[in-house]
């Protein structure tokens, strides 16, 4: 047997976007066990409850972090407008959903460059952040904002699309559509690409379900589970198609992110042709009392918040269970008898987002 | 609105561990943990899930009582024990992968009263 020996892995690496520090054990090349560190950019967004008004509180839960954040305060919207039944108007429902998957598909594209750019195809790379640009610019457009959006509110939403401007989007979507045909071509067939992702990093569909995977992660092991299909916003008057694979892999998870943003667009489309005429938001009287727990699919997985009330506009607890937090014990475990040279696109394919786990 | 609801079942601590033992038996996945403060010390939420199905259960607990750690039966609690230790001060015992109290690298002292 080799000697072992322990490697540092982060927090600052070219592949990681966010700090995360691994102690990788290694015998030779090969990782033997992974001791994950995290907690460099804890903030105590969630501890804040009790000093900010609940409904200003929605600004904050954006904030926890730059990629997911409308699906943030869209989930602490939805948790305490379940918790004091407060019926939000249809027209803001089918607007919190495209804004929601607009999320999703510049999420992803993300994604995408990062893992292109990780396997060292900067081509690739600069390409899919090309696409992504226009998606933030149609998000700059419709919210004025291209991370933070602050369009949500307790009761409805506070921005509206008009009809031009949903058929425009329409319009940039098909075309990113057709610009994305080429790229994923080059990420599902490319022969280099292929290496470095087909076989890596294997997580079976029992270990995915035993470590608490969610997401593209679990879908990637499959498991055709997606928390959209609880219908909340508008999603339940929508066709919600489920991307999944059996190749338990680093290209599975690739294969099925990539499928997740053609659902996506075919998703916008849907809601721009069904999204009714009406009022955006309704107004919120007294305090939350009771405790609420949505499920949400956010780009990386399923998302928890929890709140619960007092009586008073301070809350007692708000908590967010994001997906990185449910998928770093899987992430570790698949880690466990890799190459050392597989570890960046182990990471990569769970789409880790510290400042989420973190909060 | 879709029928959304949320339901929790408030069980003594002995039965935590049996609990989670027969739903991991029965396919169940670990969804979440969460901890809430309390006048006398704290309610730990456990949420399982199976596809859409979504089952919590609550222990509540004084400030200095133990808790069983639920890692030998869902190994992936470690990092939501390791958070409600650190965060909340309550004493889990026996977390397998256990970081003492120190997953997160604050300046600030813990846990949060």
């Amino acid at each position: 047997m080799s000697k072992k020996s322990v490697v540092p892995f982060g927090p600052q690496h070219p592949v990681l976007p966010e700090p995360l520090h691994l102690d990788l054990v290694l015998e030779d090349e090969k990782v033997v066990d992974v001791i994950p560190e995290i907690g460099f950019i804890h903030r105590g967004l969630e501890h804040l409850v009790d000093k900010r008004d609940f409904k200003d509180y929605v600004y904050v839960a954006e904030r926890i972090c730059g990629i997911c954040s409308f699906m943030h305060g869209m989930g602490y919207c939805e948790s305490i407008e379940y918790g004091m039944g407060i019926e939000i108007p249809n027209r803001a429902k089918y607007l919190r959903t495209i804004w929601a998957e607009m999320s999703r598909v510049h999420s992803h594209l993300l994604w995408l460059g990062l893992l292109a750019d990780g396997f060292g195809f900067e081509a690739l790379f600069n390409e899919c952040w090309r696409i992504r640009e226009d998606v933030l610019d149609m998000l700059e457009a419709s919210t004025g904002g291209r991370c933070i959006f602050s369009v949500n509110n307790v009761g409805g939403v506070i921005k509206d699309m008009d009809s031009a401007m949903l058929h425009g989007f329409v319009e940039k979507f098909d075309k990113i559509e057709r610009d994305l045909r080429d790229v994923v071509d080059t990420f599902l067939n490319d022969y280099t690409v292929k290496s470095r992702l087909v076989g890596v990093g294997n997580l079976t569909k029992q270990a995915a379900l035993g470590l608490g995977a969610c997401g593209p992660m679990a879908r990637a092991s499959g498991h055709a589970l997606d928390m959209r299909m609880l219908g909340y916003a508008a999603y339940g008057d929508l066709d919600v198609k489920i991307a999944t694979s059996e190749g338990c892999d680093c290209y599975a998870r690739t294969e099925v992110r990539i499928q997740e943003i053609f659902n996506a667009i075919d998703l916008i489309h849907q809601a721009v042709d069904k999204i009714p005429a009406g009022d955006l938001i309704v107004p919120v009287k007294g305090n939350p009392t009771g405790e609420f727990m949505v499920r949400m699919e956010q780009p990386r997985g399923e998302a928890c918040y929890y709140t619960k009330g007092n009586g008073t506009p301070y809350l007692d607890r708000f908590r967010v269970r994001t997906p990185t937090f449910a998928n770093i014990p899987a992430m570790t475990e698949i880690m466990k008898g890799c190459d050392v040279a597989d570890i960046p696109m182990i990471i990569l394919t769970i789409d880790p987002c510290v400042s989420c786990t973190e909060r | 609105m879709a029928k959304l609801t949320y339901k929790v079942d408030d069980i003594d601590i002995g039965e935590l561990m049996p609990r989670c033992a027969a739903y991991k038996g029965y396919g169940w996945r670990l969804c979440q943990i969460h901890s809430v403060r309390t006048k006398i010390g704290y309610e730990l939420t456990y949420s399982l899930a199976k596809d859409y199905e979504l089952h919590n259960f609550r222990v509540t607990v004084e400030e200095t009582e133990e808790v069983p750690s639920i890692t030998p039966i869902y190994a992936c609690a470690w990092m939501y024990e390791n958070e409600i230790a650190e965060l909340f001060g309550v004493n889990i015992e026996n977390i397998r992968l256990n970081y003492d109290r120190k997953l997160y690298k604050l300046n600030v002292q813990t846990p949060f009263k």
